[in-house]
């Protein structure tokens, strides 16, 4: 090897700190003072930074770390955070990935064109701009790529080509085919889930004040089934809000998908704990709160 | 169901598209292609359809761009193309005026009360000893048929409350031709209660057929 400690070996070799779990190095004490154990793993910072051992092997050094009661995070590339817990190891979503994945979910597209086509298309519609903007700042906190403004008919539309951001979206589900996608739950923490909830919310909920027989209704639309079956589990596993999936029933006209509704009944924490970043929601959200004397 | 379009491409498309389809996949014994916008009007929550029909693929491109103009506004799902042999079925038998949509509502959400009380015994009880008036909440499948020089169309929407599904149902007739009459779906099998929720002086009850799937927790 060259010059240099290990340590600065590792991080110009590995992408300043990103972590090669398989390339695992062992561990080499360069008197680094330990701050932090989670399980197996302990953490000590040094002058490279903070360095993540677990069972005597290197993992990775970071930058950047945030190390809390129970868990520890480190910063890695591309919107992506390393989560460091008495039960091991994961990645998960920053806030600004978990928002873009919720986002793409509801209205953005990603298009690579016909086969052998080099277009990687990623697009975000919606009649709010104040969606549209928070995709492009998503999307550059992320990627560190700005985004074009191309509005079509009267709706802002946000569009970039990059085959990388592409790929990375894709993989993790955000879009998984014509009309379909997943929630990402392995690589959300309860902040990320809460965000791509309130960014999914935001593109494909409804926040209704005429409804039925209530003064109120809060409810996400799709025609990805299999999608808010997810969200529904995610509602209730990490915030305990209950809801419940209905199709909506119609006539079948040729060449019309069907349809699901997917009705939050616990809509008080919903307002909350989730909320949405749309305008009319907002209003909304905020009358059912007061309406329940929660403002 | 050959989608020809979908949310996120550019709008000048949806009518292109449709024609490219329809030149492309029209065949001699074909009578006429059925062009359906889907989308949902997110300030409601109002998921709809607008089908609109051309008898050669020449005429397809006008009536999509009819159809977007429509649907702007709201969230365009996609749009689809539907060739057939036989012209589509597109008249029912029973066609109600805008003013006698309120009653039939009212009469179709008793039979669901109705049935409802019938088969399922816990909720019967809940309303025979509480004497709280029960509420239902089942969506509503509205069409409004338009008529215009260049073709029929016709509009579906669905909601839960006529005050908030006509109107909006009127609004994209209004762009397209005259309304001259609506149809409501009336048919209740078997309803099965999917949520029930209770206040001083109701029970609501969300109610859905039972051949249709839900889950709930």
């Amino acid at each position: 090897m060259g010059a240099g400690s290990r340590v600065r070996q590792f991080n110009h070799r590995f992408y300043q700190g990103e972590p090669s779990l398989s390339d695992a190095m062992e561990s080499c004490n360069e008197g680094g003072e330990s701050i932090a154990a989670f399980g197996e793993c302990q953490i000590s910072s040094g002058a490279d930074g903070y360095e993540l051992v677990k069972g005597g092997r290197i993992v990775g050094i970071f930058e950047e770390a945030c190390i809390e009661s129970e868990r520890a995070v480190f910063k890695l590339s591309t919107g992506m955070l390393l989560e460091v817990t008495g039960s091991g190891i994961r990645e998960i979503f920053t806030k600004a990935k978990a928002g873009l994945h919720g986002l793409t979910a509801s209205d953005g597209s990603l298009y690579n064109g016909p086969p052998g086509s080099r277009t990687y298309r990623i697009c975000f519609e919606s009649e709010s701009p104040e969606l549209t903007d928070l995709y492009s700042q998503y999307f550059e906190a992320v990627y560190d790529r700005q985004m074009h403004q191309y509005p079509d008919r009267g709706y802002p539309r946000v569009v970039v080509g990059n085959k990388m951001a592409f790929y990375d979206l894709k993989n993790y589900g955000a879009k998984t085919g014509l009309y379909t996608w997943n929630v990402p739950r392995a690589y959300l923490d309860r902040e990320g889930a809460a965000e791509w909830l309130k960014c999914f919310f935001s593109g494909d909920g409804t926040v209704k004040l005429v409804c039925a027989g209530k003064d109120y209704d809060i409810a996400f639309d799709s025609t990805c089934r299999e999608g808010l079956e997810q969200i529904q589990v995610l509602l209730l596993d990490e915030f305990g809000i209950r809801s419940t999936l209905k199709p909506r029933p119609r006539e079948a006209r040729p060449g019309r998908r069907p349809g699901y509704n997917l009705r939050v009944r616990d809509e008080v924490e919903f307002a909350e704990e989730i909320g949405s970043y749309k305008k009319e929601h907002i209003e909304r959200l905020e009358k059912i709160l007061k309406k329940k004397g929660r403002r | 169901m050959p989608v020809v379009w979908e949310w996120g491409s550019e709008f000048y498309l949806l009518a292109e598209n449709c024609e490219k389809y329809a030149f492309a996949a029209w065949r001699e014994n074909i009578a006429e292609g059925a062009i359906l916008v889907d989308g949902i009007e997110r300030n409601e929550g109002i998921t709809y359809s607008i089908t609109g029909y051309a008898k050669s693929p020449g005429l397809t491109k006008g009536v999509a761009t009819r159809l977007l103009s429509a649907a702007l506004g709201t969230k365009i799902r996609y749009c689809s193309v539907e060739l057939a042999e036989q012209e589509f079925p597109r008249q029912t038998d029973v066609m109600y005026r805008e003013e006698q949509l309120a009653k039939r509502v009212e009469l179709l959400l008793q039979k669901v009360g109705s049935k409802l009380l019938e088969g399922d015994e816990s909720l019967r009880n809940r309303v025979g000893q509480t004497g709280k008036q029960l509420e239902v909440d089942w969506t509503l499948s509205l069409t409004c048929y338009v008529r215009s020089p260049e073709t029929p169309y016709l509009i579906d929407c669905e909601d839960s409350v006529l005050d908030v599904v006509l109107p909006f149902a009127k609004k994209l007739a209004s762009k397209l031709g005259e309304v001259i009459g609506y149809a409501l779906y009336d048919r209740v099998e078997d309803p099965i209660t999917i949520d029930v929720e209770e206040d001083e002086g109701h029970i609501y009850v969300t109610a859905i057929e039972r051949s249709e799937p839900e889950s709930g927790n």
